[in-house]
């Protein structure tokens, strides 16, 4: 390959690199990554993993209909805006939000959830700076039947 | 504009139907020379309800139910428990494909499942079928 | 229980600056629209879509949801109670349906 080819390959190879984060979002965006931007304003790629955060949740649920979870955090209230819910596999990620205010006292809510198949379940915290924090866990959700 | 008509009609009787009568449906399948999907379900499961409200009512599932005459049975019902008979229903919820025409199970699926899984079995279903598409 | 029956339990006393639980448990079908078994017809979804928590009418909490929470729903907030007073849940549903619950709480 002679210099100009290659310094010519080179480019298209760069130019393309820096075009895929901006249409990585239209091409191939999961439905829990479609309702993170939709409804936080950022990417989930961009929230990280805070281990301030504890979500109580359990491994294996014996019924999908009903899955008990409970978020905590170390993290003040004061310095916490909303907790968001999200279970990667449901037809609708978006579960719940909560609004939290110093009021509460400390960072906490519990509540039960449906989820339709084993998937990763999400707590998110927006923070008062405009920050977002998370913590997973994957729940695993065993076929049922009645006799 | 007769063709235009008759087309009309053709496709809305295309669309299989969702039935509760199982002479209705059996007729509408052999009729339309379809196969048929059994829907056994019970009042009280949990798990058939996490099948109706995960699985059933998805875009993509009732795309693929729509190749079939769907035969929807409460499995204590007269209808529901002699059928659930024939096949050796274990439980709810159950999807049975039958084929009407040579009175023969195509297949059966028993218990909650995703979503993936419950697309995977309908597709290979639809391999033994004649439906172009299914 | 009729549909938006609210249980919502608060300890009857704390101490000043005592962070409480908050529980509730409301009547409702939480319902997604779902394929009804019987006719194949599409069921429009009935499910709460929002619970303010309150306390001495001042806004605590609020809690925006849809049918991916369980029927009849548990949840559980927390309150730091300062002085004595009435803790109040208001909530509605996706069908227009609205309803509200009290309980007392003396904080010494």
């Amino acid at each position: 390959m002679d210099r100009r080819k290659f310094l010519a390959l080179s480019a298209v190879a760069f130019a393309g690199l820096s075009i895929a984060p901006a249409l990585r979002p239209a091409f191939g965006a999961t439905k829990l990554e479609e309702e993170i931007q939709k409804r936080l304003g950022v990417q989930l790629l961009q929230i990280k993993e805070s281990a301030d955060i504890k979500l109580t949740a359990p491994t294996i649920a014996e019924s999908g209909a009903n899955v008990p979870i409970t978020v905590e955090s170390t993290i003040p209230v004061d310095k916490v805006e909303k907790l968001y819910i999200f279970v990667d596999k449901n037809p609708s990620p978006w579960i719940a939000d909560v609004s939290l205010s110093p009021m509460n006292g400390q960072v906490y809510f519990s509540t039960r959830i449906k989820m339709g198949e084993t998937s990763n379940v999400r707590a998110i915290l927006k923070l008062k700076d405009g920050s977002y924090v998370m913590a997973t866990k994957e729940v695993k959700v065993t076929a049922g039947g009645c006799g | 504009m007769k063709l235009v008509l008759i087309i009309l009609v053709g496709l809305s009787l295309a669309v299989a139907g969702w039935f509760n009568n199982v002479k209705e449906g059996l007729e509408i399948a052999k009729k339309e020379n379809r196969p048929v999907a059994f829907y056994f379900y019970g009042s009280h499961c949990p798990y058939c309800a996490q099948m109706e409200e995960f699985v059933l009512n998805q875009e993509d599932v009732q795309k693929k139910l729509n190749n079939f005459v769907v035969i929807s049975l409460n499995i204590s019902s007269d209808d529901g428990s002699k059928w659930a008979r024939k096949f050796g229903v274990p439980g709810v919820p159950t999807i049975v494909f039958y084929d009407p025409k040579q009175d023969k199970a195509l297949g059966a699926i028993f218990g909650s499942r995703p979503r993936g899984e419950i697309l995977n079995y309908i597709n290979g279903v639809c391999k033994r079928t004649n439906l172009k598409t299914c | 229980m009729a549909v938006g029956t609210g249980i919502l339990r608060v300890p009857k006393e704390a101490k000043k600056g005592e962070v409480v639980r908050v529980q509730m448990v409301i009547t409702h079908p939480m319902s997604p629209a779902r394929k009804d078994p019987q006719t194949g017809q599409q069921i429009p979804a009935h499910h709460l879509t929002k619970l303010d928590l309150l306390f001495n009418d001042k806004l605590v909490s609020t809690i925006n949801m849809g049918a991916g929470v369980s029927a009849n729903p548990f949840m559980a907030l927390t309150l730091k109670v300062e002085e004595s007073g009435v803790v109040k849940i208001v909530y509605e549903d996706n069908k227009g349906g609205k309803w509200e619950k009290t309980a007392e709480i003396k904080v010494s």
